[in-house]
């Protein structure tokens, strides 16, 4: 009212300097600008934070393109005919104008340009010396994860290593190896500069996370020697071992170890859990939690990899199982990612050709292979009993093309959390059906496990020649699993991704480790009898999406092969 | 009525008396009438006069000493036109003889003003020249006007007639003929910051003939404006109480703002449109040319729209309007839902592989399918619904029948220093969906005081009160419900059904509110008639708008059923502080008018969101949002402020030659730090050729007036948008029953040297009237192009934003406006009035960003779908021909079904490379036709207006399953009318659902179209009839509105753009009947 009083004094004599300037300064009062927001620890503190936030919105929240890491390739295929948003068909899901290709590219780079402005802004911050070493190390690990992503989906991608602060539009592309190469330089500043593992807060990365990084890194530069040395820093970390015993929050139920890696509460370190490198966290109901018991909010794995019972067929009738239900115990899957006959079989054979079960990893309570009958309508000696699809008798499950009925199949219980829903999502609390707001993984989510490290390892081993190590640490991971040991003469690359995909499974982002090793197109068409007929040898990578390659008007990206 | 026929005449009996008779008398502040008595009673002088003839009221101070009754009566008459003769003792006082007809007072004056055929003309404005007072002629043309003040010439002014000004002298019935002029060209309209009258307009101002919307069930103004002013593009309507979407003439920027800039009462309104009750709108003109628009400089590329109310009455006598209607209103087109049996078919002919034979072609039924383990059948209300027999028609369970009642009552009148303007409304809106309701009150006052003779004080005040509560069924779910979905269980319990589909009924038991509203006061002042400052005058104006809004809703069935209660709240409130001052001299042949603005404005607003689910008790609903587990609270703010300064010259030469210019200067927060102020010129010539000497004696030309115009305006930047922002949420909590840990990300790209956008534009017009002004009319053309386009610039996203904010290319708009007005039947008891409008808008990019591959040509912009030479609306996407059938060679990536995109680049693959230029969502021209005719009482409007799509223009995607897959499509259903592709059904108009090829090319369909808008028969009561019952006009009217449309667009309609996809929403078409009544 003031400044009204006197700027009409100022009108009414006429006069025309009334500090116009000052009543025209802009004054954002509900949002943040970017001179201020890089100053202090805190500041970049909130910084880091959004690096997590952002990746696990990126590939941890739900969204339909996180799973292509998985469908069409030799672990999984889509459940579902004819949709293109399940992969289902190759040149009709990679269209350089499709929304999934512009996805992982723009999510990606997102990371790369919130890590930039951490690292560039960082000299003009409070900042000591100390604290910009630490900062910088946890940023650059982030855009060596993202880097990893762009690499392996689009080969090599223009290098981005400076806050983009004015428009900028002459992009040109990198070779694959200038990509990977930098990564190198980011990752081991990041394991030399990082707090080790024993000494971060759980869910936070470590010179432990990236040293691992760095191994897969080097193993796709052909550094082998690297390879070695940071996964072995890992392996002999002494914060670091395999669990080999039951432990954590349902040590008392029915299960084994391997089950109790991926039961709730159990992935952090504080649960007793050596062998977790990198996990993303998730916590229930609360803001930042990424997790609601009131609405579907996660990561969807259950949702897409647990099959749609009610779609089974009945052992009983043969018809539609519409009145069976989805229950805690089977999660509410839609039955999307499907496993391959390879995935789901083959590679659990033992000698005899039949699957070994001594192997826990393919156990009742970590690989189900049925359904437990539950049909209301359905005859009254059929209740409770349990199915296994893999009897001569419940053949019919497989359809003539070798491919599972999306209703019943054999899957993975990581991807969900049996008997153990958030108590909201149970609409009945008898037959313990879900209600359809279920189908998130109410649980954190390796995105990095001691496991791995190893088997990286062994592929590190035998790329230089050394069989025995090699065998040595593909045998430390199966050995915990009481399967059976293998000989050098067993070891190949083909061995090391089976083993890979039993240890690993839908952990794995399958696409980008087939893709590092140029694997991708043989091994779908061999082991994947859905995708085998539509994927074409360019289909390894990506294309470069077309959004970009429009808007970069200043010089030109170039489209990868086969997609011109 | 206060008539006061009577004259006194007081005659004072007395004796014969020595006319050197001497008198002492010391009076103060007495009536002459007590001083004359004081001179009988201490004399022998006895007076006569008439009491209305001459004034003895008037209050006198007389101080005298032995005076001779001569010098005495000359005191107490003096400066008045008054004689007085002495005869012996008695004196007769009376009115001077040169000024005697004059001088007398007369009672009244009445009469009738008929038009040039002899019909009454209701509404004429009939005022004492030089005074406020005056009257408006009722129904039959009648008019009675009292307490004429001396020499009063009398003033009748009517739109379209000529003004004339006739002196009383005496008369007391006054009978009038107005003749036609060319059409409004006496009008008054508003310029901004003034008013002028039409004939010495130079620049393009439309006003709207708002007369001619009555009888149309319209709650918002602009929706009967629809087609009616050329220039002025109003959007159809389907929601109750939605605000139109406008726009004045081409589309003149990308990405900005694109609203024309709102004028109520003089002050910029931020409120919203459909607060202000339509019937106590006096006027509303549009400035379309970038010369008169240069007034409002920065915010006025978008055209600048001037509302003003209704002021204060010129009578004593009130006058009470009264007007009322009741509409009833249902879909004028409906599509339809499938019932079981079609969409059963449906389902088949998706999975048309499967279902059919592949012996038989896939046209007869495949004897092993089983429908039952197609897609829908995994979502397990539709196995119960099928199992169960439903048939569901959801569309009757969530649509009723459309009702608006509107109701309206105003006074207007004057007392002696105070005239004044009263109104309330109350309307109702119940719109075809079910709670897709509107009401809304408003109440206005209008005051302005005489304070003294040079000081004028009032206000210009309305609140309004809508209520949009209730919570509608979701429209798309509706529509995606399918038949085998059942609502109610057998118990008559709502189901919500389940799965990943939720049933959309549940919005009607939900406790919903939705309250918006807005009160406004514009307090003024203004000073004038100031003695020493002769033509001279300065404004004052005050307006303040506080709009706030509440919406609340409390859903039990939300969250998994724990329930949810929100609560939002923001609020607005605005000023604007003007002053304006001008001055106005006529020298001769020369008329001056200038105009000086300065002022500001600010804008603030806030919000609150508050949120919580998983309620522990739900009784209270959103009144206690504290019962629930989980709470959320979300705020945001923003504040803005601009000051301006103009100033407007007018001058004209004879009344025949008139030049206008103008320069103003606006500085906004908003603008960038190095930019934040900027000036904007106009000029403009007009010259009424009709004047001059070689064509006034023409016996067909009645006028013929030239105008030319050029200007610059500005659009506004967002606010904010030049800042480089930081967004910050809880993103992550480490550890398990850790935490919130807030993030932080840059937002977007800081550009300091961000710019208003600049249009430039030039203006040529004609307006004429021939044969007797029979018929008139306008053409005008212009030429806008408009630079430092504000513009989200598309980024790689390499760079880790989408897009920057900035400056670049120029877009050019050209286009024609024509209206023509004709009177093709003039009798005495039947007249038939055409108007013919029609405009033309053609738009095209001229830069970009410029050369930047370097091959010589300016390179467009694909990625935002801009290209040079182009309209900004191009269409640029695949060609369709035609739908794969079984057998053709299918390329990879597409099926049979899928559709036939045709090889632009032959390379033999379909890429995004094969896209074309298809044409453009602008439509290539509109047009309206106003037929209006009158017998005796009667009278029948009748209006058809068309927007036409040209060779390739207003094109639509009408695509009905977008990127739906064949699971969700079959699952929701789609209308009886969307004819897909099935083997048997091969040329069918879209392609087959049941698969998603690599590309899915959009249906891009033209929606040209030919509305009978309203049809309006009305009946006016005569008004010899009404006099008998004190009743000054009556008119009841029926009509209907959106009656008929003529298109080929398939879907709901073509205006809305409203298709055959889920999403669409009917446009209603009313019936009408209503009462509007006049007492006084």
């Amino acid at each position: 009212m003031k400044k009204t009083l006197k700027i009409y004094i100022c009108i009414a004599l006429f006069l025309s300097s009334c500090d116009e300037a000052s009543f025209l300064e802009e004054n954002p009062s509900s949002i943040y600008t970017s001179e201020n927001m890089y100053k202090t620890m805190e500041h970049f503190e909130s910084a880091l934070t959004q690096l997590y936030g952002g990746y696990r919105k990126l590939y941890y929240s739900g969204n339909d393109n996180e799973y292509d890491f998985f469908w069409g390739t030799d672990l999984v295929h889509a459940g579902q005919a004819n949709v293109v948003r399940f992969f289902s068909d190759y040149p009709a899901t990679l269209d350089p104008t499709a929304a999934k290709v512009l996805y992982h590219w723009k999510g990606n780079y997102k990371i790369i340009a919130n890590a930039n402005t951490i690292l560039s802004r960082l000299a003009n911050s409070e900042l000591t010396e100390d604290e910009k070493q630490v900062v910088a190390a946890e940023a650059k690990f982030f855009r060596a994860l993202a880097y990893k992503y762009l690499v392996f989906l689009y080969g090599g991608v223009p290098l981005v290593l400076e806050e983009v602060t004015s428009s900028k539009t002459d992009f040109v592309r990198n070779t694959k190896d200038e990509v990977l190469r930098q990564m190198v330089s980011d990752l081991e500043f990041a394991a030399a500069n990082l707090p080790d593992i024993s000494s971060v807060v759980d869910g936070k990365v470590s010179n432990v996370a990236a040293n691992h990084l760095l191994a897969e890194v080097a193993l796709a530069l052909g550094e082998n020697d690297l390879a070695i040395s940071s996964s072995t820093s890992v392996i002999d970390n002494p914060a670091m071992a395999l669990v080999t015993e039951r432990f954590g929050s349902r040590v008392n139920e029915p299960g084994d170890l391997y089950w109790d890696l991926f039961q709730r509460g159990n992935q952090n370190r504080s649960s007793g859990n050596k062998e977790a490198i990198f996990v993303i966290q998730f916590e229930l109901d609360i803001l930042g939690g990424g997790q609601s018991s009131t609405t579907r909010t996660g990561y969807f794995m259950e949702r897409f990899h647990a099959p749609n019972t009610p779609l089974a067929t009945d052992p009983w009738d043969r018809t539609v199982l519409a009145g069976m239900l989805q229950t805690s115990g089977t999660g509410r899957g839609a039955g999307w990612l499907m496993p391959t006959f390879h995935f789901s079989n083959l590679i659990w054979h033992g000698t005899d050709d039949r699957i070994d079960y001594n192997d826990i990893r393919v156990s009742e309570y970590n690989f189900p292979r049925g359904i437990l009958y539950n049909n209301p309508n359905g005859p009254a000696k059929y209740q409770g009993v349990y199915f296994d699809i893999n009897t001569a008798e419940n053949q019919y499950c497989l359809t003539t093309q070798g491919i599972w009925s999306r209703g019943v199949y054999p899957y993975q219980t990581k991807c969900t959390t049996p008997n153990d829903h958030p108590a909201s999502l149970i609409s009945n609390t008898e037959t313990m059906a879900l209600r359809s707001e279920a189908g998130v993984t109410y649980a954190d989510w390796y995105d990095m496990r001691l496991a791995e490290t190893y088997l990286l390892r062994a592929e590190a081993y035998l790329m230089k020649g050394n069989l025995p190590d090699a065998v040595t640490d593909i045998n430390t991971v199966r050995d915990r699993s009481g399967a059976s040991l293998i000989t050098a003469s067993d070891v190949t690359i083909d061995l090391i991704l089976d083993e890979r995909m039993r240890e690993l499974g839908i952990e794995e982002k399958r696409r980008l480790t087939l893709s590092r090793l140029g694997k991708m197109y043989e091994r779908t068409i061999k082991y994947n009898r859905y995708n085998a007929p539509n994927i074409r040898e360019h289909h390894q990578l990506f294309p470069i999406p077309q959004n970009e390659i429009d808007a970069n008007v200043s010089a030109i990206l170039e489209q990868n092969l086969g997609y011109n | 009525m206060f008539l006061l026929f009577l004259s006194l005449t007081q005659v004072l009996a007395g004796k014969i008396y020595s006319q050197s008779a001497r008198i002492s008398l010391n009076l103060k502040n007495s009536t002459i009438k007590e001083v004359l008595y004081q001179i009988e009673t201490r004399s022998d002088y006895y007076f006569l006069f008439n009491s209305k003839l001459v004034d003895v009221n008037r209050k006198i101070d007389i101080e005298v000493t032995d005076e001779q009754i001569q010098q005495v009566l000359e005191r107490l008459f003096e400066g008045q036109h008054v004689e007085f003769a002495i005869m012996d003792r008695q004196i007769v006082i009376q009115p001077a003889p040169d000024t005697a007809r004059t001088v007398q007072q007369q009672s009244a004056v009445s009469g009738k003003v008929t038009d040039s055929a002899g019909a009454p003309l209701p509404g004429v404005t009939v005022m004492i020249k030089g005074t406020t007072l005056g009257t408006v002629t009722s129904a039959d043309g009648a008019y009675v006007l009292t307490k004429m003040p001396d020499n009063a010439i009398l003033v009748f002014s009517f739109v379209g007639m000529k003004t004339q000004e006739i002196p009383v002298a005496l008369r007391n019935e006054i009978d009038v003929t107005m003749d036609e002029d060319a059409i409004g060209i006496e009008e008054v309209v508003a310029i901004g910051y003034g008013r002028m009258k039409k004939s010495d307009l130079t620049g393009s101002v439309s006003s709207a003939d708002l007369e001619a919307l009555k009888g149309t069930p319209n709650v918002n103004l602009l929706q009967g404006l629809q087609g009616t002013m050329p220039g002025l593009n109003v959007g159809m309507v389907d929601e109750a109480g939605e605000n139109p979407s406008i726009t004045v003439r081409g589309r003149s920027t990308i990405s900005g703002n694109q609203s024309p800039l709102i004028i109520l009462d003089g002050i910029v309104y931020y409120g919203n449109l459909s607060s202000i009750n339509p019937n106590d709108i006096e006027s509303f003109d549009i400035l379309k040319d970038a010369s008169s628009k240069a007034i409002y400089g920065a915010q006025a590329a978008n055209g600048v729209i001037l509302i003003t109310t209704k002021r204060g009455g010129s009578e004593e006598t009130p006058v009470v309007t009264y007007n009322a209607s009741y509409s009833t209103g249902s879909p004028y087109k409906r599509l339809h839902s499938r019932d079981r049996e079609s969409y059963l078919k449906m389902v088949r002919d998706i999975f048309w592989n499967e279902a059919y034979s592949e012996e038989s072609g896939y046209t007869a039924l495949n004897e092993n399918y089983n429908i039952e383990t197609s897609a829908p059948f995994t979502d397990a209300s539709i196995v119960k619904g099928y199992n169960e027999g439903a048939d569901t028609d959801w569309w009757d369970l969530g649509t009723t029948e459309a009702t608006i009642m509107t109701q309206n009552i105003g006074i207007r009148g004057m007392t002696q220093r105070v005239n004044y303007f009263m109104s309330f409304g109350y309307d109702k809106q119940v719109n075809y969906i079910i709670n897709d309701k509107f009401n809304r009150k408003t109440a206005r006052v209008n005051l302005e005081t005489q304070v003294t003779n040079w000081l004028k004080m009032g206000i210009q005040s309305f609140g309004a009160f809508s209520d949009y509560s209730g919570e509608s069924p979701d429209l798309i779910k509706l529509a995606q419900a399918g038949p085998l979905r059942m609502p109610y269980d057998n118990d008559g319990n709502l189901v919500i059904l389940g799965g990943d589909f939720t049933n959309p009924l549940i919005g009607l038991h939900n406790n919903d509110l939705d309250k918006r509203n807005e009160l406004f006061g514009n307090f003024y002042a203004k000073i004038s008639n100031i003695s020493f400052l002769p033509g001279f005058s300065w404004d004052i104006n005050y307006g303040n708008t506080l709009q706030w809004v509440k919406q609340f809703n409390s859903n039990r069935y939300a969250q998994a059923e724990t329930g949810e209660v929100k609560k939002y709240n923001n609020s607005m409130y605005s000023y604007t502080f003007d002053n304006i001052l001008s001055y106005v001299k006529t020298l001769d042949k020369h008329r001056i008018d200038a105009t000086l603005v300065i002022g500001q404005t600010e804008r603030e607003y806030e919000n609150t969101t508050a949120r919580s689910n998983d309620l522990a008790n739900q009784t209270l609903g959103y009144n206690d949002l504290g019962q629930g587990k989980n709470q959320f609270v979300l705020s945001d703010s923003w504040e803005e402020s601009s000051s301006y300064q103009m100033f407007r010259l007018n001058y004209s030469y004879r009344s025949k030659y008139l030049l206008t210019g103008t320069i103003r200067r606006d500085g906004f927060s908003g603008f960038a730090q190095n930019e934040k102020t900027a000036y904007f010129p106009s000029f403009a010539f007009g010259w009424i050729a009709s004047e001059e000497s070689f064509l006034n004696r023409s016996e067909w030309l009645d006028l013929l007036k030239l105008r030319a115009s050029y200007g610059v305006n500005g659009n506004l930047v967002t606010r904010y948008s030049s800042l480089a922002t930081v967004a910050s949420s809880a993103a992550y909590v480490f550890g398990d029953g850790g935490t919130s840990a807030y993030g932080q990300e840059p937002s977007n790209l800081p550009n300091s040297n961000l710019r208003w956008e600049r249009t430039r534009g030039v203006n040529f017009a004609l307006d004429f009237g021939v044969l007797n002004n029979r018929v008139t009319g306008n053409v005008e053309y212009y030429r806008t192009t408009t630079k430092d386009l504000i513009w989200k610039k598309a980024l790689p996203e390499l760079t880790g934003f989408k897009e920057i904010i900035d400056n670049i290319g120029e877009i050019a708009n050209r286009g024609i406006e024509i209206t023509l007005n004709t009177t093709p039947v003039q009798h005495r008891d039947f007249r038939w009035d055409l108007t013919f409008a029609y405009a033309k808008n053609k738009n095209r990019i001229v830069h970009l960003l410029g050369d930047v591959d370097g091959d010589g040509k300016e390179d467009d912009l694909l990625s935002s779908n801009l290209f040079i030479g182009q309209p900004i609306s191009a269409v640029y996407h695949y060609d369709v021909q035609g739908v794969y059938q079984i057998g053709d060679n299918i390329p990879d990536g597409f099926y049979a079904g899928s559709y036939k995109i045709v090889d632009h680049t032959g390379e033999g693959a379909l890429s995004a490379a094969d896209r074309t230029l298809l044409g453009m969502a602008d439509p290539s021209y509109r047009f309206s036709i106003h037929n209006s005719f009158r017998y005796k009482g009667f009278s029948l409007k009748v209006f058809l207006n068309s927007v036409q799509a040209g060779k390739r223009g207003y094109l639509a995607n009408n695509d009905p399953f977008a990127a739906y897959t064949p699971q969700f499509i079959s699952q929701k259903g789609l209308y009886e009318e969307v004819d897909f592709w099935t083997p048997s059904n091969p040329n069918a108009e879209f392609r087959s659902p049941s698969g998603t090829s690599s590309i899915n090319p959009n249906v891009y369909q033209k929606r040209s179209f030919v509305r009978l808008q309203d049809v309006v028969l009305s009946y006016d009561f005569s008004s010899n009839l009404l006099s008998k019952i004190r009743m000054q006009a009556l008119r009841l009217y029926v009509s209907g509105k959106n009656l008929h449309t003529w298109t080929k667009w398939g879907g709901w309609d073509p205006e809305t753009g409203s298709g055959l996809g889920y999403d669409g929403r009917p446009v209603l078409k009313y019936f009408t009947v209503g009462i509007e009544l006049t007492l006084k």
